[in-house]
């Protein structure tokens, strides 16, 4: 891709590489903006998030898929139907198009996969160097439907944390990509879209007190969110979390803590006690849950902080991370 | 004529039967007057028929100070004259006194000082062990000498009432004796007898052939002594008890018994880690240990601590199990600390003579001793029976640890907490008089203050990872209201961002002191302090060279800092050298696995199938290959994980992991190191005095620091090793290279940064042949400061961050 200076280049590009891919909202010619009708009833609910990933295609994914399920969870754990996404490509020249293309095709087989449509876009080829690449940012718009009202405000003590299956797979599989690392690894991406899932148990009548999809910063930042948002404290059942033996041993390897890894297509969930195990057996029974687990219970003690109960050696302190993980040990 | 005086006393002079010691002086000199308790100390007024006695004032304060309780601690007696025709308030009262009296305080008693506690004194020994005596075979015999405080106290002031001992009301015979001020339990707070005090009680939670005493009532338990024999059967049969002692639950059991010995090592996963012993006398522990003059001092001493003896040579095999201390050249032993352990010594002694218990603390591997009553269901996993009583812990104190010096002339500590907590310390010459908090770090933590011109270092917690050490350091902060009337105006604590201590501390101050300042003390600097405090060094002293060697600490450069030679004062240093940096191939898990830091060196240097190729004989080569050795190598090149350090613990764990020590992992921290040290003697030394390995010291050219180039010393080693050197020579080789490189680099410096002494502190120098060498190797006229009273290790952390902001801030007041 070369630098366009805009005017037939770029339309050219747009008409004939984007386009093909994502369609028009209806057949009515290209506008700077998508209308859409409105809701019925409940609210909208709206997000935006930037994808600047490296490298751009990982195992098991890429980041086209990341743009679109990145944001459609991020609209997914309000409990909304997540609808409409714009798509804004900033595309570092020199991109070669069958590249291009392939993360867009990504993006169209994650949209439909998620059910959503990208109604809107807007391209820009940028000097070499001033971007790695490609960089998209995605905004979505959903629909909560009325009395859907999950937050962190709402966790309670006595209530259990649920994860929808292994944790740190995302982090590994783009580490392992990076090429950096001499790490033979056969672990993928986690990276999908969580509506159905989250859907299947609101539709069951689970009354979930809050869910955060997990990513960046992994299980142990979202559980921190939880405890100090909610002024809760948070026991992790070590021995309960869902994590696939080779992750457990790369990170052994790498001395890194898989509760801080990222993943892309996790939720943490926090639901009473009573509908616990049927909000497990739900998710178990969704392709996206098989491993599904109760990791964790909020408790009185330790507010504002989360504690994990060891399998061997006691109690530890899980702590939000201070940038990267640093050694204490004197 | 009479003539009037008015004496304050102040130190730890309450609570320790010093009134009753100055009633007895009073009488002794026939001065008439009173002594009371008041916010500073110790009150006396006197009246003296002077010109019969000239001498009054220097008598009466020579015995003030010479013949004080023994857990008395005279800081400073102030006299004054009152001239007779004063208006003093108290001067007509004095005059009309006939005679000498123990008055009650009178401004709200106030405690200046909180106290250690104390083991079991000679008089109250005769007493549990006297048939005739009503306090015969009573486990909770105390008086005024000895006893009971710091791990009773809830808050001040020290009155019974605020102490765990609240529930037990005295019986009319302990209530005279604590009214009778001639009477040695006068005023003792945790005062009792069999009649009215705390109850022991046996429990048996596995079930055994025997099941006598499992009623849990006390009043059909059998008497305190059938119990204590009970106990040295299940001991004598290989089983394993939890006996409370003051400061937690000890688990014990016969250390000549191997299969007790393995059975404890796996309910406790602790697989390496020396135990701790009791032996019941001092003929006992020189069966098994070379006791020094310094050393017996400190084991019989009121603080009673574990004293790592060098263990004697030959022991007979049956009577102490090689698991108790494996790969150790040292015994951890110590002496009866309470009535309830000299009952049961005594008793286990007849029951098999001359053997040790084991003595070591009540927990999982990872969890902190256990100390409360309600968690005694954590003790079923951990002992067959449960010998225990129902006077409260309030806090856990662990067991304290001195080590003897390998000139066996001194004792240094390597853990400051039961006897010992809280220490205080008058701070040297020149510091401005502050109220200060400090953090410490997050390793072998504890909590300093300064009050005033004093220091207190609180007892000892751990590591602040673990969650049940995070609430006791919590605990240990409300101590700072409810114990010392603390309102700290600073607030200090480590440069590192990511320290639990750091979180911990803001929360404090966000609560209770929120005015106060904040400052960071590099971890380093705050060793440096501590050494040159407990060496006394005033305030203002010319800038001396600090040789400070340990694991890790936040450097100001934002790498990890451990090997370090700094040039400083209190409120200053600045880095004049270091060892080269090496990455941690997997940040903390690097802490942990000696062979991480075998193979930084050895990619410094060729790689591993030619060096494997070079030193064939050399195992712990081969086994470097079984290692994802490929993975450590991209993560370093791509910074992942991999920070640098100039660690001289991980050094150590390098040389250990060549030598086949701890190769893949260590089972408690600074195993690798002391089994190195574990492997010299000052005969092998000596031999080894001119094969020290050598060190390159350079000059880096960016920084102008001395770089003391480690990766010349693998090939020394690999060398040996392929020549088939024992590991004892090449760790022999190693210790001399270092401290020779060290003291060269310190030399060279001297140039350009004159400086009189040399402080030895980090937990390497805990090393007791490291610091031997060190005396032997330093040029006369340089003097060698090291650790005594405080441990050279992070203990001691807070101590030196309060120097450091101490002697800030008397700058800053001087512009
Ligand atoms: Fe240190
Ligand atoms: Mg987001
Ligand atoms: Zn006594
Ligand atoms: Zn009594």
């Amino acid at each position: 891709l070369a630098h366009g200076s805009g005017g037939k280049a770029m339309q050219q590009l747009i008409d004939e590489v984007i386009l093909p891919f994502f369609g028009k909202p209806s057949d009515s010619p290209l506008e700077d903006q998508a209308r859409l009708p409105l809701p019925q009833s409940g609210r909208l609910c709206m997000t935006t998030d930037s994808y600047v990933v490296t490298p751009i295609r990982f195992p098991g994914s890429s980041i086209g898929h990341l743009a679109i399920n990145g944001t459609v969870n991020d609209l997914a754990v309000s409990g909304a139907q997540p609808l409409y996404l714009s798509c804004g490509l900033i595309i570092e020249e020199g991109l070669a198009f069958a590249e291009l293309i392939e993360i867009l095709a990504d993006m169209a087989v994650a949209a439909q996969a998620a059910d959503v449509q990208i109604v809107t876009g807007d391209t820009k080829v940028v000097d070499r160097g001033s971007c790695d690449k490609l960089f998209i940012n995605t905004a979505g718009v959903g629909v909560l439907a009325v009395g859907m009202d999950s937050g962190i405000t709402h966790i309670q003590t006595g209530d259990k944390v649920l994860i929808n299956g292994d944790i740190g797979d995302h982090g590994v599989a783009i580490l392992a990509a990076r090429g950096e690392l001499a790490l033979e690894t056969t672990i993928e991406s986690d990276c999908a879209a969580l509506t159905t899932l989250i859907q299947l148990l609101l539709a069951e009548g689970i009354p979930v007190h809050a869910m955060r999809d997990v990513t960046r910063g992994g299980l142990a930042t979202v559980l921190n969110e939880y405890a100090q948002g909610a002024g809760v404290g948070i026991l992790i059942d070590e021995g309960q979390i869902p994590i696939k033996q080779e992750v457990r041993g790369v990170c052994e390897v790498l001395g890194l803590d898989p509760l801080y890894l990222a993943n892309e297509g996790k939720v943490a969930l926090v639901v009473p006690a009573d509908f616990a195990e049927q909000a497990l057996q739900l998710m178990r029974s969704h392709p996206s849950g098989i491993n599904a687990a109760m990791v964790a219970e909020v408790v009185d003690d330790h507010r504002g902080r989360v504690v994990m109960q060891s399998d061997f050696g006691g109690k530890r302190v899980v702590d939000m991370l201070v940038g990267e993980q640093l050694p204490r040990i004197c | 004529m009479n003539a009037y005086a008015q004496i304050t006393v102040t130190g730890v002079v309450q609570g320790v039967g010093f009134r009753p010691f100055v009633w007895q002086l009073a009488k002794q000199f026939g001065h008439n007057g009173w002594v009371l308790n008041n916010a500073s100390g110790v009150e006396i007024l006197l009246k003296i028929n002077r010109e019969n006695n000239p001498e009054a004032e220097k008598q009466f304060v020579e015995a003030l100070r010479g013949q004080a309780p023994a857990l008395a601690q005279v800081d400073r007696v102030l006299w004054e004259w009152i001239d007779p025709n004063a208006a003093h308030s108290e001067l007509a009262e004095l005059k009309a006194c006939s005679d000498f009296t123990i008055q009650k305080s009178r401004s709200g008693l106030m405690q200046t000082a909180v106290l250690s506690d104390a083991a079991t004194c000679s008089a109250c020994l005769r007493d549990v062990f006297d048939p005739e005596n009503r306090r015969y075979g009573y486990p909770f015999t105390n008086c005024t000498h000895c006893g009971p405080r710091y791990s009773i106290i809830r808050s001040m002031p020290y009155d019974r009432e605020y102490t765990s001992m609240a529930g037990f009301n005295m019986c009319p015979v302990c209530q005279r004796e604590y009214q009778n001020p001639s009477d040695r339990r006068f005023h003792a707070q945790p005062n009792a007898c069999p009649a009215c005090g705390p109850q022991l009680r046996l429990t048996q939670f596995h079930p055994s052939s025997e099941t006598s005493h499992t009623q849990e009532n006390g009043l059909s338990q059998p008497d305190n002594w059938r119990m204590i024999e009970q106990v040295c059967h299940y001991l004598a049969k290989g089983l394993i008890l939890a006996i409370k002692g003051l400061g937690g639950f000890h688990l014990v059991c016969d250390a000549g018994n191997d299969s007790a010995c393995r059975t404890l090592r796996q309910r406790k996963s602790r697989p390496q880690k020396p135990f701790a012993l009791m032996a019941s006398d001092m003929d006992v522990v020189k069966r098994y240990a070379k006791v020094s003059k310094a050393a017996e001092e400190r084991l019989t001493s009121t603080q009673a601590p574990i004293v790592l003896l060098p263990k004697l040579g030959k022991l007979p095999p049956s009577e102490l199990s090689e698991l108790v201390a494996p790969n150790q050249s040292r015994l951890g032993i110590m002496l009866p600390n309470t009535p309830l352990h000299s009952m049961l010594m005594s008793t286990w002694a007849k029951t098999c003579p001359d053997r040790l218990l084991v003595f070591t603390s009540a927990n999982l591997s990872g969890h902190p001793q256990i100390y409360r009553d309600d968690k005694e269901a954590e003790l079923i996993q951990l002992a067959d029976a449960v010998l225990t009583h129902n006077r409260p812990i309030i806090r856990r104190l662990e067991d304290s640890v001195m080590k003897t010096s390998v000139e066996g002339n001194d004792c240094e500590a390597l853990r400051q907490s039961r006897g010992f907590a809280p220490l205080r310390f008058t701070m040297p010459e020149g510091f401005p008089s502050l109220n200060t908090l400090a953090s410490g770090g997050d390793l072998k933590n504890s909590i300093a203050f300064q009050k005033g011109n004093e220091i207190t270092l609180l007892h000892f917690l751990g590591d602040m990872e673990n969650f049940d050490i995070q609430t006791a350091y919590g605990e240990a902060l409300q101590d700072l209201q409810q114990l010392y009337q603390l309102k700290p105006e600073h607030i200090i604590t480590d440069k590192h961002p990511g320290y639990y201590v750091k979180e911990a501390i803001l929360r404090y101050r966000e609560k209770h002191a929120p005015a106060a300042t904040l400052t960071e003390i590099q971890h380093h600097h705050a060793h440096l302090n501590a050494c040159l405090f407990e060496n006394a060094i005033p305030l203002g002293s010319p800038p001396v060279l600090g040789i400070i060697l340990d694991g890790l600490g936040f450097g100001e450069d934002g790498t990890f800092w451990g090997g370090e030679i700094l040039y400083g004062t209190y409120d200053h240093f600045i880095r004049l050298g270091n060892l080269a940096p090496r990455p941690l191939l997997g940040g903390d898990k690097a802490n942990k696995e000696p062979w991480r830091n075998l193979y930084a060196l050895v990619r410094t240097q060729d790689s591993l199938g030619n060096l494997i190729q070079r030193y064939p004989q050399v195992q712990s080569l081969r086994q470097l290959q079984a290692k994802p050795t490929g993975l450590l190598d991209s993560m370093s090149k791509s910074g992942l994980n991999s920070p640098l350090s100039s660690s001289t613990g991980r050094l150590f764990d390098a040389v250990a992991a060549v030598c086949d020590l701890c190769f893949d992992g260590m089972s408690y921290e600074g195993e690798a190191a002391m089994q190195l040290e574990s492997l010299l003697s000052e005969k092998l030394l000596r031999q080894e005095w001119e094969n020290a390995y050598v060190l390159q010291v350079e000059t880096d050219p960016q920084s102008g620091r001395q770089l003391l180039d480690t990766a010349s010393l693998l090939s020394q080693i690999l060398k040996d090793l392929n020549q088939h050197l024992s590991a004892s020579q090449v760790s022999a080789r190693f210790h001399l290279g270092l401290v020779k490189a060290l003291l060269k680099s310190a030399l060279l410096l001297r140039n350009t940064h004159p400086f009189e002494l040399i402080a030895l502190s980090g937990g390497v120098c805990q090393n007791g042949w490291l610091i031997w060498i060190f005396r032997q190797m330093t040029p006369p006229e340089i003097t060698l400061l090291t650790h005594r009273r405080l441990p050279a290790n992070d203990q001691s952390i807070a101590v030196g961050q309060l120097c450091a902001l101490a002697a800030q801030q008397s700058k800053s007041v001087l512009g």
